[in-house]
């Protein structure tokens, strides 16, 4: 018994096994206990399915399960939005491994000019919400079919793009895999950087053409990053949303996110519930295939030489073609959708690009006629611009604090059962669709539970749901910076005597500044261009600038739509430069690691 | 195997990065079948010269022929890829790759050139018994220890067997023990492929060991292209001098007159005659003061010697032993053989004898002569 | 031993949160409710001047509601009375979200809601009893209903309107068109999954006395009697409607902007809010609508309700703004309201014609039929889409 407590009073001498602990638990309640509550919830009635389901509210059903696999509608409900998000996530991932793999190849590996000047601007197609491309896609693409005035593409060019063009799966996946493929060029692009070329050197000197070095070498090197893209992207392109929403709805366009938006936000969130765990599954079992095909024989830690000297590939003949070719696509996804946004915020008449037609009325009007003053003499969009850019500090400060001390004592107990737990857990919360882990937290957190007060309404629920849904990022960065430092250099300040919080401040924190860093820059950019996490959560007090926009979207208010997304994006890169600039940690960091 | 086309010229390379040179202005004709080592501090230049000879990296000037073929040039703008340069190459790192078992890291270059199954599988199988690593066939990479893994990166090269093999430190990253056998290897290979070899190493002795000729470098310039004993016993200068050997030559200032056709070396109050040979350098001191590279196997412990030096330390290796001696005013490494045990502080007879001592102008460093030196009484 | 101790002191209070937080939710309180009623019951009888009072000692309103108007409505209801007043102009759908969640806590912070979908309105606000059950005889009086739970305010309309350049403005349609083949694609309206007043309006065709003036509209479109996959002709006209092209957006304003642009080559229709008519100068666009040359609808008119909710920290300053509202100075800012109708008739509005005019070419809400049938359309429009 006495050693016993002697063994436990050791082991939490350690202060990485209570950081654990602590997370185990707390994580259990925030991540694993929605799960449950998810699961729980497609088997009862919900208040407003009384009248449907024909029970009391709270009691135990299987409606809903019948409803989504075996009902008559089954397929056109359930089979053809599953086909579609399945398609639709496959498409994104290829084209985001392709664009950002090709990128990244271009960019680290051969002469291309223009590589500093592209390589940021990339970057911009991260930083930009996802569905502000898929509106400046609209803006672009409308065509006439759909009626109303034609996009800018149309008034440009007096070319009416086709339907399958403007709308439905082909947009949504060319959006969601543009917005993603910077995931894949950082991923890629770091495995690219630090690979030994002399790997690819003895392929060459065995007279291998550069097409089977290609294949057989460079691929099979970089195919772990490959890997984790595709796990990223087809969890994220499985919960596409909004993009989903703005360019699918037309032409009837659904998807498993968009069905579940509407069940959940209708009057079946049982169903929606469903949806919520089949997506879920469908993520987990991504994971697993991921897991599985990384196999651990062949270890890629040979990959990494220490030559740093990458020889570029010369593209001779072909330099200048490719190199414009990059900077006009870069240009083209990048900065033409600031040029829409701020074109179509001054028009007054859709489609009428002419002089006459443009005013600063949206932007410093006082009544645009049914009462809505200018953006910039608003004051909900000013009391938004002030609760993004509180929130997004929180949230930053919660997931970048927590992740950082996750990773710390992840890497300290790297392979011990309590840290493979945690890392899980931390992962958890990237796999549950933002929409469903916002709709369990506004039923978990509308009413006292315990000694939990009801925390719907408050500003803390915002950043709590921000700091999870997070913490995945942050908590990989932080494990990657942390895995840098040998413990040696910890355990020599231990020696001396230095307590744990110090040997943190003074010694860890400043080794991986910057690294550390950008574990919180990352939440905080993500943060500010959140939207479908938010937007169950937030009430009219704690009105954020994404909501705001999405309000104004519901409401065809299209001009100060266009002026908010402009708004954003200039915040979130302004943030980001000034953040750069001051402490040197990036984005690119944060992912890549 | 080995043909005549397998001698290597390079004319006049020059390859830069930016504004620093890292190969400059560099001539140099590695005969057919030689073992050729290019030497020196890390930076010198040596890895830069090899991969261009390989194709891996393009000079800024010069030419380089690979037999009687012009590989590259920069004036006529001919550049072969290294594919085509019919050459062997083993990386400091070995390079395997880490998704290919041992088998498919040896085929692979077979497979590119298209030979037939069985054929592959039989080379393969001779490579591995060859190089004893039969048991491994299926391994992967990271599952084989360094020396393995070193094998089989010289198994995969010499598979298609090149008839020049370049190796860039391969045997840097193996413990002391394995690197010796693995000389011993390298140099039985040399004699069964008759293939050039040309090695990359700053370890001196390597070089001294294994090769034909060494081409030491320093900074960007070769220093001497020469047979490893002559590099040894006839440096071109003093940095040659000093690179070469173990324990390194000892370096000491005389002053240096002329006396009646003699040249006079004194220090400390003691004079030397020196006699230079004339068939070796320039075979004249000229300077006012000269600098004087003795070898340690040169100086002697003799209790009959008049001058006297005091031990400061001794290094017994068993077979040798290395004993730092003060006398001139100077600390000298010396070498006795056998094993013989010194205290620090113990006064010794000291005695210069040995044909080969250098001597070196201390301005430029360049060697003036080469000669034996006497205790003027 | 002392660090040790503070550990596990808070490692037990972690997990007895966990353990707490899992035991179900707190609900409301009946007994609370049940007072409330008793309390409200007496305020009933209350004078419009004990009322104002209250309100004004309540000092404060928070509410919310979909109309842009209603923020001017605020400001006159602050300039009048010396109340503070916070609006917030939310989606009706998201709107009813966060009522029903806020109110689930049992302390909203809103005290009004305006809201018009009648059928959200009963099933998540009335039948869950977030909405205030309260009397006020000079409201009733006006509104001919029962009690104040939902006090019906106003009346607005939505029209099935065209783009005027081809046809004109007096084009006699006929609302099968949308459903005709030969035009393939050329109708809009707001997606219902988020308008839960189109929801209404769809349902409210299947019932049967809109289903039967559906059926006789088919024969003189089409010229034969209509043959029925479905229960009857209402439930047939959305299923076409939706295999017809229909094209959903996502707001009323899209809907506009999509039929009113004056360099289509077809004639669309769209159904949508009146108040778009009146902005169609401002937008560069075309709109038409004429009501009785429409055949068998022109539209939909559908109640707004002001409701009191439960808990609410200003009662009275909500109830005050409900009986404003259909006072001459609460219904001023809705006056230039276009399709809007104060459901007090004394008061002012911005259309030519009167809500009896044409309220008879409109389809009428019937909140008991759209509890009936509106799940039943909501999952029928599910496997259409």
């Amino acid at each position: 018994m006495k050693a016993t407590l002697r063994r436990i009073a050791t082991f939490l001498r350690k202060p990485q096994n209570i950081i654990l602990i602590l997370l185990v638990i707390s994580l259990a309640y925030l991540v694993v206990w929605p799960l449950v509550n998810i699961f729980q919830d497609t088997f009862l009635v919900h208040p407003s399915e009384v009248s449907r389901v024909k029970q009391e509210a709270g009691t135990f059903t299987t409606y809903h399960w019948t409803k989504v696999f075996a009902s008559s509608d089954s397929y056109k409900t359930f089979v053809q939005p599953l086909i579609n998000s399945i398609v639709c996530a496959t498409l994104s991932c290829t084209i985001a491994i392709l664009v950002g793999g090709l990128f990244a190849y271009l960019v680290i590996r051969t002469d291309m000019r223009g590589k500093k000047f592209c390589s940021s601007l990339f970057m911009l197609l991260y930083i930009m919400p996802a569905w502000t491309l898929a509106i400046a896609w609209t803006n672009f693409f409308k065509n006439q079919m759909v009626g109303g005035a034609m996009g800018l593409f149309e008034a440009v060019t007096g070319l009416s793009t086709p339907n399958w063009f403007a709308y439905g799966l082909f947009p949504v996946v060319v959006v969601t895999g543009l917005h993603y493929s910077p995931y894949a060029y950082i991923l890629i692009g770091g495995i690219l950087r630090n690979m030994d070329s002399n790997l690819e050197e003895a392929a060459q000197i065995l007279k291998a053409s550069r097409g089977r070095i290609f294949c057989r070498v460079t691929i099979p090197l970089v195919r772990p990053a490959i890997m984790s893209t595709i796990l990223l992207v087809f969890a994220s392109g499985l919960s596409v949303f909004s993009t989903a929403q703005f360019l699918g709805l037309p032409v009837g366009f659904n998807t498993l996110a968009t069905k579940m938006y509407s069940y959940l936000n209708g009057t079946n969130p049982g169903r929606g519930y469903v949806y919520t765990f089949v997506m879920l599954s469908l993520s987990m079992v991504v994971l697993y295939i991921n897991q599985k095909m990384l196999g651990t024989r062949k270890s890629y830690t040979t990959v990494f030489g220490k030559s740093s000297n990458v020889s570029l590939t010369r593209l001779r003949k072909a330099r200048m073609p490719i190199s414009v070719l990059v900077i006009v696509f870069t240009v083209c996804v990048t900065i033409l959708p600031f040029i829409s946004f701020a074109l179509e915020s001054l028009t007054k008449a859709k489609g009428n690009y002419s002089l006459d037609n443009m005013t600063l009325l949206y932007w410093i009007g006082e009544n645009d006629g049914i009462g809505h003053a200018g953006v910039l003499r608003n004051m909900d969009f000013w009391r938004s611009l002030k609760n993004t850019i509180l929130l997004a500090v929180c949230c930053s400060l919660g997931a970048g604090t927590l992740g950082c001390l996750a990773g710390y004592a992840m890497a300290r107990k790297w392979g011990t059962k309590l840290a493979t737990v945690v890392n899980g857990l931390t992962f958890m919360p990237y796999l549950i669709p933002s929409i469903a882990l916002s709709a369990v937290y506004l039923s978990m957190f509308s009413v006292q539970r315990g000694i939990i007060p009801a925390l719907y309404g408050s500003f803390f629920l915002l950043a709590l749901i921000g700091t999870i849904k997070y913490l995945p990022m942050a908590s990989r960065s932080g494990l990657n910076s942390m895995f840098q430092i040998s413990a040696t250099i910890e355990e020599s300040a231990q020696i001396m005597g230095v307590p744990w919080y110090k040997r943190m401040l003074r010694v860890l924190v400043p080794i991986q500044k910057t690294s550390i860093l950008s574990g919180y820059l990352l939440p905080f950019i993500s943060c500010m261009r959140e939207m479908e996490l938010f937007v169950m959560l937030y009430t009219p007090s704690s009105m954020l600038l994404t909501t705001l926009l999405f309000f104004y979207n519901q409401k065809g208010y299209d001009q100060f739509a266009n002026a908010i997304t402009l708004i954003i994006v200039i915040v979130i890169v302004t943030f980001n430069a000034l953040i750069n600039k001051i402490t040197g940690a990036s984005i690119d960091s944060g992912i890549g690691g | 195997m080995s043909n005549q086309s397998n001698n290597i010229v390079l004319k006049h390379v020059t390859k830069k990065f930016g504004k620093t040179y890292a190969v400059r202005d560099l001539n140099l004709e590695i005969p057919a079948n030689s073992f050729i080592s290019l030497l020196g501090p890390s930076g010198c230049g040596k890895t830069t010269t090899l991969r261009m000879i390989a194709g891996l990296e393009t000079p800024t000037e010069g030419e380089i022929w690979i037999g009687d073929k012009l590989v590259f040039s920069a004036k006529e703008g001919i550049d072969v890829p290294a594919s085509n340069r019919g050459i062997g190459f083993l990386f400091q790192n070995y390079a395997l790759w880490p998704h290919m078992t041992v088998y498919q890291n040896i085929a692979f270059g077979l497979e590119t050139l298209k030979w037939k199954k069985s054929a592959i599988q039989a080379r393969v199988q001779e490579m591995c018994e060859l190089l004893q690593l039969s048991e491994y066939i299926q391994r992967y990479p990271s599952e084989l220890s360094g020396g393995q893994q070193q094998r089989v990166a010289i198994a995969r090269t010499l598979a298609t067997n090149p008839s020049i093999l370049l190796m860039d430190e391969p045997l840097s990253n193996l413990d002391a023990k394995l690197r010796l056998d693995m000389r011993a290897e390298l140099k039985r290979l040399h004699s069964t492929t008759k293939a050039t070899f040309v090695y990359v190493t700053h370890d001196q002795m390597e070089a001294m060991a294994l090769s034909t000729s060494i081409c030491l470098m320093k900074m960007a310039v070769l220093q001497q292209y020469a047979p490893p004993l002559s590099l040894y016993g006839e440096p071109v200068n003093k940095f040659v001098a000093g690179f070469v050997g173990n324990p390194s030559i000892n370096f000491v200032d005389f002053d240096h007159e002329q006396m009646q056709g003699d040249s006079v070396l004194s220090r400390e109050g003691v004079s030397f005659a020196a006699k230079v040979s004339v068939n070796k350098a320039n075979g004249r001191i000229l300077s006012k003061k000269v600098c004087v590279g003795i070898r340690p196997e040169d100086i002697h412990i003799d209790n009959t010697s008049p001058l006297k030096g005091e031990v400061i330390s001794a290094f017994p290796y068993g077979m040798e032993t290395t004993v730092m001696i003060r006398f001139l005013g100077a600390d000298m490494r010396s070498v006795v053989f056998g094993s013989v045990d010194f205290t620090p502080g113990q006064q010794v007879g000291v005695s210069i004898n040995g044909s080969n001592i250098c001597f070196f102008d201390p301005e430029t460093e360049a060697l003036e002569a080469i000669g034996s030196m006497e205790l003027r009484q | 031993m002392k660090k040790l101790r503070t550990l596990s002191l808070i490692l037990a209070v972690v997990m007895l949160l966990g353990m707490l937080s899992a035991c179900s939710g707190k609900q409301p309180d009946p007994t609370v409710a049940a007072e409330t009623v008793a309390e409200t019951e007496a305020a009933a009888e209350m004078s419009y001047d004990e009322l104002v009072e209250l309100a004004k000692k309540d000092g404060k309103l928070v509410f919310y509601g979909a109309n842009s108007y209603l923020q001017d409505a605020a400001t006159n209801f602050s300039d009048e009375f010396g109340i503070e007043v916070e609006f917030t102009q939310l989606g009706e759908t998201e709107m009813i979200e966060k009522i029903s969640a806020e109110c689930k806590t049992g302390a909203p912070t809103a005290d009004l809601v305006c809201a018009q979908d009648t059928y959200r309105v009963n099933s998540d606000l009335i039948s869950t009893g977030y909405a205030m059950n309260w009397n006020n005889s000079r409201i009733t009086a006006i509104t001919g209903e029962e009690d104040c739970t939902a006090v019906i305010w106003q009346y607005d309309t939505k029209m099935f309107m065209y783009n005027p350049t081809l046809v004109g403005e007096d084009w006699a349609y006929n609302l099968w068109r949308i459903t005709d083949p030969e035009y393939y694609g050329l109708f809009t309206f707001k997606a219902p999954t988020s308008e839960g007043v189109n929801l209404d309006m769809l349902t409210m065709l299947t019932s049967d006395v809109y289903a039967q003036k559906l059926a006789e509209a088919y024969k003189e479109y089409y010229g034969k009697e209509i043959t029925l996959t479905t229960d009857n002709a209402g439930w047939e006209f959305v299923k076409m409607m939706y295999e017809n092209g229909v094209l959903l957006t996502s707001s009323d304003s899209t809907c506009a902007t999509t039929i009113g642009d004056v360099n289509l080559d077809k004639t669309w229709m769209g159904y949508f809010s009146t108040q778009r008519y009146s902005t169609q100068e401002s937008k560069g666009i075309k709109l038409a609508y004429d009501y009785n040359n429409a055949t068998p609808f022109a539209g939909y008119t559908y109640p707004v309700y002001a409701i009191v909710l439960n808990g609410c920290q200003h009662e009275y300053a909500a109830k005050l703004f409900a009986e404003w509202l259909l006072s001459e100075n609460g219904y001023k800012a809705f006056e230039t309201y276009f399709g809007g109708f104060s459901a007090n008739p004394d008061n002012g509005y911005a259309t030519p014609y009167s809500f009896d005019d044409v309220k008879p070419y409109l389809i009428q809400d019937d909140a008991d039929y759209l509890m009936d049938a509106r799940v039943e359309m909501e999952d029928f429009l599910d496997a259409l889409q």
